[in-house]
């Protein structure tokens, strides 16, 4: 299967881009230079055999008077196994491999059936790929856009391709330092808005099962 | 003689009334080839032969495909050819990869307007219990783990998770299915990895050039995956048994039936010595299939291909009466006179017709429709054959033969006949008798049974076993059996089915079953939506809702519109607007009307005990467990006791028949040899160790349509001479070349059919002597007038 490596870490978060322009003015298509950085980057990050860290997700509802925060810890393993543990504001675990979802939640285990909640089955369809596989890959499902904002820090845009898609995403911006992502923004047709913040630094012990 | 040239000149004009009948319908002619087609309306109760027919549609057009290789990502790539492939060929609907998520999307938007009236029993039960706070929990933890986009939505939709639970249950998605990176159905099965490809034919499997189209795009699509490293397809579908079935009947066809030509050809040419004798032969039996097929386009409206080969067949035995006139031709040689011949053969061979055309049309009275046709078939066919002969022949045959019968064969004839004949004159045949009792009564003692359809029709073991692995892989256990509910309206079918849910509900709880499909669940009963509502304001007055949206911080006009939407009262899901759209679904419920009736199947899922089960619902009114493989067991029962009971009115039939030209005695030794023949070959049978069932006994009833013929022949001629002896003899051998070889079918039906056709055949011209017993006089009269 492709490259396995774990290519998008995350970050983001203070990258400020030039004034008065996005990412999104910088497509991929048609442009050798930038497929060029893109294929080296996701060289770099396919020698990656394993990433984990935390996770923080602030979602940003217009219904909502305050964001909704969550944390709690993420990781992939060399074979594809994608773990993505929620402490806060409630424990529950959700394991991924080759299409197979687990829910885990107060040690119990339920295998989830994409047909029962498809949205949740591409949430952890993309976020599979989005780490394991080639930017070529996810040319499939996405018009890429892409730029280095310094020597270190880059940023990737992906708008879907597909039209039921697009229904529930307007665009998605990833940004990485080096071969790390460190922050993901989803924005929804609605004006809603989720933003992922990743952060690598060794966990501390006994964090983990915390609960609200 | 007179009467012999009156009647040939009628077979003549019959024979040109046929060929013009024949002329025009040729071009209306239509074929028909669904299997159930064949079997007669055999519902125990009303409703149940369509409920069959919308399950085993439904069942039967679905093609589903396993691939696997070395490199998952080289057989996804593999899959998109193949999926692109089959969807060029219009022998399919639809050939996909991933969900058709669409006609579940409709139905999720319907459902979500009528949030308060859907309630899962888990969630009625925890509301009856009062146990609010845990479904204000789970809700809260639902929306605020669930990652990714689409919370307000969801939150709009379904702000306490009931809808999705309620879906859930409606719809358990099969276990065993995952998606791919690529939004693909996978399925992980000892260790590898599977592409799903779904596929619908776009008719009957059991249409021929369905199913040659659908082979063609299959090889197509296939080849390229198969090339792959590692590469494994595993295929389910009734398609793939039609084509395995198909390529079995071609292969006994091009074995068997290609045998049997040769070997009859082979035995004409050696006894009559002229191709052009050969030729002629085959005439009678050509224009009688073509009356076969004209007279049964006109009664039926449609030929169906099984008729036409098992009809063919039967009109086959037409090569007697060639025969008799070849044998009668050769053996007068240069005394030859048509009008003579007529004159000897008009009596045996119309009496051989009217046994055979009555035997065959007997086979009408067994209510099978595929042996009406067969029998229509036959009789038409026969009927036309005989006028050849009779009309035909005589014209073209004018002269002696050039050539007559070598003298080896006619020295031979007679030495076999001196020897065979005496059967009938054993002065003291009490201890043959006695020995010939005691064989049938040891073989008959062992009298078995065996009605099963799937001891005679084993399909083919490596399909067996993919459809194994399949169903294993994607956790599929849909049982054959279901329940059929019945009520004068919709709403009163609606709340049978959700007591028939309740009583399943229970017997789940017993893990009597895994679980069931009713429409019921997908659409509640207006009662049930109203117990539903009562139990939803309970809920909300209970502060469920107010509790997540406080937690969550939700803005105020949201909330007031939430509010309103939720509270709004009387309304409930109705079947005008649900029907349609539920329709739709691939797996949607079955459910349909007749005689102003209401019916639903109730499907099962992982039974474990069915006797359980059905002793449950037997105690539900209007309530009906079917059990199609059983019941299709019953109705082969049925039909072995009918052909039993039809085959003894036949001899009953023939015999009265019979008395009026040969008296009683003479009646009784005509029937007696066929009688005996198939007595032994069912003791031989039991004593080989099979079982009897109904392609025994419609054996039967050819061994008697036959051995009779054999008997009238031998009691016309009174035994004199060797023309009827050639004649029955070569009979015997076409016979057997054409039905018995069908004993070597892999097919065990078909096989018991011809062994048991062989045997009786070869006894009933071995017992056919028997018949000169009944000349008045007796035997030692014969023996005086023939020594």
């Amino acid at each position: 299967m492709i490259n396995r490596a774990p290519w998008l870490l995350l970050l983001l978060a203070l990258a400020v881009p030039a004034a008065g322009e996005s990412v999104f003015s910088y497509p991929v298509a048609e442009n050798p230079e930038r497929q060029r950085q893109l294929s080296t980057l996701a060289e770099t990050m396919s020698a990656t055999s394993r990433i984990e860290g935390r996770f923080t997700q602030t979602k940003h509802l217009q219904i909502l008077e305050q964001p909704l925060v969550s944390r709690g810890r993420f990781s992939l393993d060399d074979e594809g196994r994608f773990s993505w543990e929620i402490h806060q504001p409630f424990p529950q675990a959700y394991h991924f491999r080759d299409g197979e979802l687990i829910r885990s939640v107060d040690g119990e285990e339920e295998r989830v059936a994409p047909a029962d909640e498809p949205s949740l089955h591409g949430f952890f369809q993309f976020f599979s790929a989005l780490l394991q596989l080639t930017e070529a890959d996810l040319g499939v499902h996405f018009t890429r856009y892409f730029r280095h904002l310094d020597d270190e820090q880059w940023e990737m845009g992906l708008r879907p391709k597909d039209r039921r898609m697009r229904r529930v995403l307007d665009d998605m911006v990833v940004l990485g330092r080096g071969e790390r992502i460190q922050a993901v923004t989803l924005k929804e047709p609605g004006g809603d808005r989720t933003e992922l913040n990743f952060d690598y630094h060794r966990e501390e012990a006994g964090t983990s099962g915390e609960s609200p | 003689m007179i009467l012999a040239r009156r009647v040939s000149t009628a077979c003549l004009l019959l024979v040109v009334l046929a060929v013009l009948l024949f002329v025009f319908s040729l071009p209306r002619l239509q074929f028909d080839n669904d299997i159930l087609a064949l079997f007669p309306d055999s519902a125990d109760f009303q409703g149940q032969s369509q409920a069959d027919q919308l399950l085993a549609e439904r069942i039967t057009r679905q093609v589903f495909l396993l691939l696997s290789a070395d490199d998952y990502s080289q057989i996804q790539e593999a899959a998109e050819l193949a999926v692109e492939t089959l969807q060029a060929c219009d022998c399919f609907a639809h050939a996909r990869l991933e969900v058709d998520a669409e006609p579940t999307a409709e139905l999720h938007s319907l459902y979500a307007q009528y949030l308060p009236v859907l309630l899962t029993p888990e969630i009625r039960s925890q509301i009856q219990a009062g146990d609010i706070d845990r479904i204000a929990q789970n809700a809260l933890r639902r929306l605020l783990t669930n990652p990714g986009t689409g919370l307000t939505h969801q939150l709009r939709q379904d702000p306490l998770g009931t809808l999705s639970a309620y879906l859930r249950e409606v719809r358990p998605g099969l276990q065993g299915v995952q998606l791919d990176d690529r939004g693909y159905l996978s399925v992980r099965h000892n260790g590898q990895r599977f592409v799903l490809i779904q596929a619908e034919l776009a008719g009957s499997p059991y249409g021929l050039t369905l199913q040659s189209e659908a082979r063609a795009a299959l090889n197509e699509a296939l080849e390229p995956v198969r090339a792959l490293d590692g590469a494994e397809v595993i295929h389910t579908g009734a398609l793939f048994y039609t084509l395995s079935g198909s390529d079995q009947a071609r292969q006994e066809i091009s074995t068997v039936g290609l045998g049997s030509l040769l070997g009859i050809c082979l035995l004409l040419l050696l006894v009559f010595r002229s191709p052009w004798l050969l030729l002629l032969a085959s005439m009678p039996i050509a224009l009688g299939v073509a009356a076969g097929l004209s007279v049964t386009y006109w009664v039926f409206g449609s030929v169906h291909v099984i008729a036409l080969v098992f009809g063919a067949s039967l009109t086959g035995v037409a090569i007697d009466y060639t025969l008799h006139f070849f044998a009668r031709r050769q053996f007068q040689g240069s005394a030859w006179q048509p009008s003579e011949g007529l004159a000897h053969l008009l009596a045996p061979l119309t009496l051989g017709l009217i046994t055979s055309v009555a035997g065959y049309l007997s086979f009408t009275l067994a209510g099978f429709p595929g042996f009406s046709q067969i029998a229509v078939f036959s009789a038409a066919g026969l009927i036309v054959a005989y006028a050849t002969v009779m009309g035909v022949f005589p014209r073209l045959l004018t002269r002696s033969p050039k050539r007559p019968l070598s003298p080896t064969l006619v020295r031979g004839l007679e030495h076999w006949r001196s020897r065979h004949w005496r059967i009938a004159t054993v002065r003291h045949p009490g201890w043959l008798v006695l020995v010939a009792a005691i064989f049938l009564a040891m073989g008959l003692s062992q009298w078995r049974i065996n009605d099963d359809i799937r001891t005679m029709q084993v399909p083919d073991p490596s399909l067996q076993a993919m459809e194994s692995q399949f169903r294993e892989a994607l956790g599929e256990r849909t049982a054959l059996q279901y329940l059929l509910v019945d009520a004068a309206s919709r709403q009163r079918l609606l709340e049978r089915l959700e007591r028939v849910g309740q009583a399943l509900d229970e017997l789940v709880s017993q893990d009597a079953l895994d679980g069931y499909q009713s429409l019921a669940q997908w659409l509640p009963s207006q009662a049930w939506q109203r117990e539903n509502r009562q139990l939803w304001d309970q809920l909300l007055e209970a502060g469920a809702l107010a509790q997540v949206l406080d937690e969550l911080q939700v803005s105020e006009p949201f909330r007031a519109e939430l509010h309103d939407r939720l509270t709004d009262t009387d309304k409930y899901l109705r079947w005008d607007e649900t029907w349609p759209t539920l329709s739709r679904l691939p797996d949607a419920p079955v459910y349909f009307t007749e005689n102003e009736r209401h019916f639903a199947a109730v499907t099962l899922r992982g039974l474990e005990s069915p006797a359980l089960v059905a002793e449950r619902v037997a105690e539900l009114n209007s309530v009906h467990w079917v059990d199609p493989v059983a019941r299709t067991n019953r109705l082969l029962a049925d039909y072995r006791r009918a052909a039993g009971v039809l085959l003894l009115l036949a001899y009953g039939g023939i015999a009265l028949l019979l008395t009026r030209r040969y008296g009683a005695k003479g009646a009784l030794f005509a029937v007696a040899p066929p009688a005996i023949a198939s007595l032994a070959s069912l003791a031989i049978l039991l004593t080989l160790g099979q079982s009897i069932n109904v392609f025994n006994i419609m054996a039967l009833l050819l061994v008697l349509g036959i051995g009779v013929d054999y008997t009238l022949f031998l009691r016309e001629s009174l035994g004199k001479g060797c023309d009827t002896l050639l004649a029955i003899g070569l009979s015997t051998c076409t016979t057997v070349l054409s039905f018995g070889l069908l004993s070597l079918s892999s097919t065990a039906a078909i096989s018991s059919f011809g062994l048991t056709l062989l045997i009786g055949i070869v006894l009933a011209f071995a017992l056919a002597p028997l018949t000169l017993k009944g000349i008045n006089g007796g035997p030692a009269k014969w023996l005086a007038d023939n020594n």
